[in-house]
């Protein structure tokens, strides 16, 4: 019954998601970088210049796209690798999205900030510290210098740019420092995210070196007085914004939606990935269990996307998700504000080890 | 230009931003003078824009103050402290 109630819900709820999805596509695994932190182990695949004119001239473009609300982030690997990015991105200029894209900025060059600034794409920056510790995370001494040029030379240009971080016992304690270096730099953005033990960083997890419970908990708290203080100089996310959201508004985390929503938001999941290979991932494609994947791009990504919604998957990942709630939050009111921001993650888990099984 | 009212929940004790008796936080002297213009107009049951805000200020709209006003708009919107009408 409850799932037949779920299902009619969704349906009511259908245009708005579907107009609200966000892609992230992955263009390439190869990078002139070995990182730590990286997700990926592997750095071979690249995502086919077929396959992407397949995904930009796709109904979810051509006849759902049309606002410029809809964001799309091109990732790596390294990006500028390709030497064809420039036809990557003229591809998507014509799309009336918003197109985001992510660097270590090894490859920031007047070429290169031409390009992001005819084809109006915003870039993230990769800096994991100031000197020192940016150039241990990248296992290389230079790349703080680089990313020090490419920060000059954008500064120079109308490209929209900001910074992603990735935080773990080796700068965790650092993150002021990262934000004002930042702040005198006159970037205007910056994001924070965890390490998490996959790819490369499995290693980091046996150096013990990624945060545990509690240090994300300081850490969640660090973030959201970075947030209020350096409000009028610098846009810091992270997390989330402050406790009393976390506690009252579940739609955050995709435990409530539609009409048992305060603000009638959307279902999870909000965005979906393209991995190299053509396969369509829920929420992005880094996933590698078979649960994650929903299709493959030869056969239409609206097509994929659309039979996914309120589908046995779809329904699986949205019960799991408030069970997952149900056991960790619930039970224990006073850890709620934490335990919520890594649902994701335990949610990954759950979903995980059931496939195993 | 979008307009904005204050959350009739949120009050500022010293330094420190309380929505519905919880902590949001600490503002410095800029955030406070901001959060009083914010406050005097939502008394006045009149909305505000980005650019009354500059007026009562009496702030120069150059790149960083507006850019200054608006992050700090957009984040007081994230928490709900202002709504936009």
């Amino acid at each position: 019954m409850e799932k037949t109630r779920m299902i009619s819900d969704l349906h009511d709820i259908y245009e708005r998601w579907i107009d609200d999805i966000e892609l992230d596509i992955l263009l390439t695994k190869k990078c002139n970088l070995n990182c730590i932190h990286c997700f990926l182990d592997n750095k071979d695949g690249e995502m086919g210049i077929d396959t992407i004119r397949r995904i930009v001239s796709d109904e979810f473009f051509v006849l759902h796209s049309q606002n410029k609300k809809r964001v799309v982030n091109l990732s790596g690997g390294e990006i500028f690798m390709r030497k064809d990015i420039g036809e990557i991105f003229s591809l998507f200029r014509d799309l009336n999205v918003s197109v985001g894209c992510v660097s270590n900025g090894f490859y920031i060059s007047d070429d290169s900030v031409e390009l992001l600034e005819e084809n109006h794409i915003d870039l993230s920056l990769s800096m994991d510290g100031v000197n020192e510790i940016h150039n241990y995370y990248r296992r290389n001494d230079i790349s703080f210098n680089k990313l020090e040029y490419a920060i000059e030379r954008l500064l120079k240009s109308k490209v929209r740019f900001g910074v992603v971080c990735s935080v773990s016992r080796i700068n965790k304690d650092y993150i002021e420092e990262i934000i004002k270096y930042c702040i005198n730099r006159k970037i205007r953005s910056i994001r924070f995210q965890v390490v998490k033990p996959e790819g490369n960083a499995l290693a980091m997890q046996e150096d013990n070196l990624i945060l545990d419970d509690s240090e994300k908990q300081e850490l969640f708290e660090k973030l959201l007085h970075y947030c209020g203080k350096y409000v009028a100089d610098i846009n810091i996310t992270g997390y989330g914004t402050f406790k009393s959201e976390l506690r009252e508004h579940g739609c955050k985390f995709g435990l409530k939606w539609g009409k048992t929503c305060h603000s009638n938001t959307t279902p999870w999941p909000k965005s979906f990935g393209i991995d190299t290979a053509g396969n369509i991932i829920q929420i992005h494609p880094f996933h590698s269990n078979e649960f994650w994947k929903i299709g493959h791009i030869d056969e239409g990504l609206f097509n994929v996307i659309s039979r996914y919604y309120a589908s046995d998957k779809h329904i699986a990942l949205l019960t799991t998700l408030k069970e997952t709630y149900e056991e960790n939050i619930l039970k224990s009111p006073e850890e709620f504000i934490f335990e919520d921001l890594y649902l994701e993650d335990k949610v990954a888990e759950k979903i995980a080890s059931s496939c195993k099984r | 230009m979008a307009q904005y009212l204050l959350n009739e929940l949120v009050k500022v004790e010293d330094n420190t931003l309380i929505m519905d008796g919880i902590e949001v936080f600490e503002c410095n002297k800029d955030g406070l003078e901001m959060l009083k213009v914010m406050y005097d107009f939502t008394q006045q049951r009149k909305p505000f824009s980005l650019n009354d805000i500059m007026e009562c200020l009496e702030i120069e709209r150059t790149e960083d103050n507006v850019f200054a006003i608006q992050n700090t708009i957009n984040y007081l919107r994230g928490c709900f402290i202002i709504n936009e009408c």
